[in-house]
């Protein structure tokens, strides 16, 4: 038998070997619960950022609230009047902070698993 | 059904971007060389399957490594040979003992899938029992066309060790089929 003789019978025999599979679907799938799970996992990381910021921003404002007070203990007359309303202004500035970093949180994570939720359905 | 090259390049470029549902495209086309390939490989075909997937899913896990330096196929079935190398070794025990047991169903995906006829059935059972690696190289060079370059590469060996495998195929494969046939009959 000649090299070419055996080109011509393999390549027929070769290309005659057909069988049709269909793995679509299932890695298609798997490739979107992939998806899901590394964006999940992204939105954990930027939430984990925002608090890390959330946190050393009201350590800050308490630094400066203390810096203030010390200041402003100078004018002794008017210093509990002051304090008082440092207080309540970084009251009100640590409370609209943290409801509407909890509201962004919460509504973003419902909506992260209920997309999740429904691609594994 | 092979994509046009560019096509190819811009469904990549896509799935690159972002773009994930553009992969079901380069599964579509390539699912059944690939699958057949690592049957032929591993011989079994539920392992063959399975394998397919994980070599689609690692794909397209590393697809951002591609860098259009070969063709996409190749890459592929570099990545799907790998697949199926670390498979048998992970599993060489079980196969061995697999293989003593159902000697006689070896490579009976591929006898059944081709025409049933004494040729095809002789062609597979001396294929069965080339080398491993003049098997894959012989699979890849008649069945994918591919060229000792890419087989090279898919492999990971040097060009004249494939050169060397795919020669001593041939040799073996006329041998054996020059016994029971006469290829002036077989080609008539």
């Amino acid at each position: 038998m000649k090299d070419a003789q055996l080109d011509i019978i393999m390549k027929k025999h070769m290309k005659n070997n057909s069988n049709p599979i269909d793995v679509e679907p299932d890695v298609m799938n798997r490739i979107k619960i992939y998806e899901e799970k590394k964006s999940r996992r992204l939105l954990y990381l930027e939430y984990g950022i925002s608090a890390l910021l959330l946190t050393s921003g009201t350590a800050s404002v308490f630094i400066i609230q203390y810096i203030f007070i010390s200041c402003m203990s100078l004018f002794e007359e008017y210093w509990n009047i002051i304090h008082i309303a440092v207080w309540i202004i970084t009251g009100i500035f640590v409370l609209i902070a943290f409801s509407s970093f909890g509201f962004i949180y919460f509504s973003r994570m419902l909506k992260a698993e209920k997309k999740f939720v429904k691609s594994t359905l | 059904m092979e994509l046009n090259i560019e096509k190819e390049k811009y469904i990549i470029t896509e799935v690159k971007n972002g773009n994930y549902e553009r992969f079901g495209e380069l599964i579509h086309i390539y699912q059944s060389p690939l699958y057949i390939f690592i049957n032929r490989i591993i011989r079994n075909n539920d392992d063959a399957k399975d394998l397919t997937q994980e070599t689609f899913f690692k794909a397209y896990r590393s697809i951002k490594s591609f860098k259009f330096k070969s063709k996409f196929s190749t890459w592929l079935f570099q990545i799907g040979y790998n697949e199926s190398i670390n498979f048998i070794r992970k599993h060489a025990r079980h196969i061995a003992i697999e293989k003593s047991i159902a000697i006689k169903f070896i490579d009976d995906y591929h006898i059944a899938a081709v025409e049933k006829n004494e040729l095809n059935e002789e062609i597979e059972k001396s294929l069965h029992e080339l080398k491993q690696e003049q098997r894959i190289a012989l699979h890849l060079l008649y069945r994918e066309e591919k060229s000792y370059k890419e087989i090279a590469d898919i492999m990971e060996i040097p060009i004249n060790t494939v050169k060397s495998h795919i020669r001593r195929g041939k040799d073996i494969l006329k041998q054996r089929l020059s016994l029971s046939y006469d290829p002036d009959t077989i080609l008539a």
